[in-house]
């Protein structure tokens, strides 16, 4: 049906003159030829969107807004139905019971909704992407965690008739009266481990190693939590449309979990036929990987989206590596770009073509339609530009792109020409940012400055960033600096 | 943020309808359990039919209710009540709050009457379930002892009533 050349032919590293417009024009011409004649592949394709003006997906997208607003509304609305706001001006002991169910019920609900959130469900993703994904965690893991500390030191208070001073005592009477209340303060002390833990002074004296393994004991608090909360609530006891509001909360979240983390592999080896077809050296320890197969139609990926690749030979079957795509998928067809990181990767890039290879994802919403109608600055580095070459791609003349490309040298710089010639096809710039480090002021190649001076229309763009994680997190504060709004900074960290 | 609320809008509205639904036709929630006549005369409560008040979440049903036995202390006859000493009981907390019994006890340890002389009742919850499960704990352990059965819907406040209890016992 397709062959890998169509993704292929593309200017070599450093070519400058490149006149010709082989990827973007022999796949416009393709999609439009599918489309006339209505075949699947260019509905797909379509739909996809590489053609300028069509980048948006109609794809599966659901708005988490009113979900979240509903879900939120009716839980701490049952605490209100089961007397919580009675409770709240009726003094004294009543008055810490309902503070502490009201602060206990968000806690958990932030709890849930962290959850799901690092569960990053695809629908969830596409939506929203996972930087912003990655900030909501963040929120509801705060909501959560002062929350709980609420609900346990006014629930104290509450259980001792509203004394403070009795309150250690109630304490030691709930923990011998229930096995729930010993379950729930086991919660309460890992979800405050995994709570300090992630405060960003400690994170940052932590291995990213041991921090993630005390994080993921965040399944086991929630888990912990809620018996408790079931058995010996207030709310739960006191209505039976909340019990079962409850349970059936509890359990869509570990659906979610369940399907996201385990979906994507069941639906990876469910597909049809994927196969690494060509291994294309870039630039020293870069390559790009040519996948075929039916099975990357199925796969719906956009372009900025990443993939997990697990190749099926005998070495390598059991680990999966997230890669980004760096061209606009064809029928048939996606190419994607890898840098030799040490890990898996240089086995991948040293695998025979032929093999097959299963695609997990797509994941990441880095595309392009969340620029919302706004002129686009990419801003790569390194094989960070992978996912900006793939972006340029879906862009059109309308978002006048702009691209910013860091490496340490030209001959690092991967896929220039292809981002060079696609940059001036829509009529818009490619600027590289080479040299040592030393050789910018402040040793920061992008200062809020420089980014102003090469970018004066910063503040009206929506702008992409992806590159290693100490270089974004400074492009991100320095974005900030020179005024562009938070809500237009789009990135994505390689590294989860 | 307009926006936002605008497409959160729908999911406002579902939910608000969904809680005026529970509101008006959750049973749990809207089950009034008969007062006893004569609460905390613990005499004369022993048949008190207090069955099913619909309270319940673990749906068992209460056999010490019903159970309409002796009418005074249960566990050994022959005890003269009127030797009786009244002594107050430890607290014993519940999330809602401290128990704590006031108990005629004589000297072998017969119980004469108990009676809860603290016990939460200003909070919602509280307030249902102690209305109907606090005259029935004083009949029962008048009649039972501390071997009595924990109310159903009110195990929490059984369990800590009867530790209050017990707390007397264990200083004779």
């Amino acid at each position: 049906m397709t062959t890998p050349a169509e993704v292929q032919p593309r200017p070599a590293i450093g070519e400058r003159r490149v006149t010709s417009t082989p990827l973007a024009t022999a796949v416009d011409a393709r999609v439009r030829r599918d489309a006339a004649r209505g075949s699947a592949a260019g509905r797909a394709a379509r739909e996809r969107g590489p053609v300028p003006g069509r980048t948006t997906s109609r794809g599966r997208r659901l708005d988490p807004a009113p979900w979240a607003a509903g879900i939120a509304t009716i839980t701490l609305g049952l605490w209100a139905v089961t007397g919580g706001l009675h409770d709240l001006v009726a003094g004294g002991a009543a008055t810490y019971l309902s503070i502490s169910r009201l602060a206990g019920l968000a806690a958990a609900l932030a709890a849930l909704f962290g959850l799901v959130l690092t569960a990053r469900p695809r629908w969830l993703e596409r939506t929203a992407g996972l930087d912003r994904l990655i900030s909501w965690h963040r929120i509801t893991g705060m909501t959560a965690a002062f929350g709980m500390v609420i609900h346990v030191v006014t629930g104290m208070v509450a259980a001792a008739g509203g004394s403070v001073s009795g309150s250690w005592q109630a304490l030691l009477h709930l923990l011998a009266r229930s096995d729930w209340f010993v379950a729930a303060l086991a919660a309460a002390i890992l979800f405050g481990l995994v709570s300090l833990t992630s405060w960003r002074r400690i994170r940052r004296s932590m291995s990213y190693e041991t921090w993630h393994l005390v994080h993921v004991v965040g399944y086991l608090a929630v888990a912990l939590g809620f018996p408790h909360q079931l058995f010996s609530g207030s709310t739960f006891l006191s209505s039976g449309f909340a019990h079962w509001w409850w349970i059936g909360l509890y359990a869509a979240t570990a659906l979610i979990i369940l399907e996201s983390r385990l979906g994507g592999i069941v639906r990876s080896a469910l597909r049809p036929r994927t196969t690494l077809t060509r291994v294309i050296p870039e630039t020293p320890g870069v390559a790009s990987l040519v996948i075929t197969g039916a099975g990357v139609d199925s796969l719906e990926a956009r372009s900025g989206q990443f993939v997990c690749l697990r190749v099926l030979t005998p070495e390598l079957w059991w680990q999966a590596h997230p890669y980004s795509l760096s061209a606009a998928p064809k029928p048939g067809a996606l190419r994607l770009t890898v840098k030799d990181l040490g890990d898996g990767s240089a086995q991948t890039l040293a695998v025979r073509p032929g093999v097959r290879v299963l695609l997990e994802g797509p994941y990441g919403g880095l595309t392009v339609d969340r620029a919302a109608g706004r002129p686009i600055l990419l801003i790569g580095a390194g094989v960070g530009l992978a996912p900006m070459r793939a972006l340029l791609e879906g862009a059109s003349a309308q978002h006048r792109p702009v691209v910013l490309a860091r490496a340490h040298s030209d001959a690092d710089l991967p896929l220039r020409g292809e981002l060079e010639v696609l940059a001036r096809e829509r009529g818009g710039r490619f600027v590289p940012v080479t040299g040592p480090r030393t050789r910018f002021a402040e040793g920061n190649p992008f200062t809020a400055d420089s980014l102003t001076a090469n970018v004066p229309d910063i503040r009206q763009r929506a702008v992409f960033v992806c590159g290693p994680a100490a270089l974004q997190a400074r492009v991100l504060s320095e974005l900030r600096r020179a005024g562009v709004p938070a809500g237009q900074i789009h990135s994505e960290r390689f590294a989860w | 943020m307009s926006t936002l609320i605008k497409r959160a809008a729908p999911g406002f509205a579902l939910a608000t309808v969904t809680l005026g639904a529970v509101w008006m036709f959750d049973p749990a929630l809207n089950a009034q359990p008969e007062p006893l006549a004569s609460a905390g005369d613990a005499s004369a409560t022993g048949s008190a039919s207090a069955s099913d008040t619909g309270t319940s979440d673990t749906g068992t049903s209460d056999p010490g209710a019903s159970d309409s036995g002796s009418s005074t202390a249960g566990q050994s006859t022959g005890s003269d009540c009127s030797t009786a000493q009244t002594a107050t009981g430890d607290a014993a907390y519940t999330q809602w709050g401290p128990v704590q019994v006031e108990m005629a006890v004589t000297g072998d340890g017969t119980i004469c009457s108990v009676e809860a002389i603290a016990y939460p009742d200003n909070d919602t919850h509280s307030a249902r379930i102690n209305s109907y499960a606090i005259p029935q704990l004083n009949s029962m352990a008048a009649s039972k002892g501390v071997s009595f059965q924990a109310i159903s819907g009110a195990t929490y406040t059984s369990e800590a009533y009867r530790e209050s209890m017990q707390s007397v016992l264990d200083r004779l």
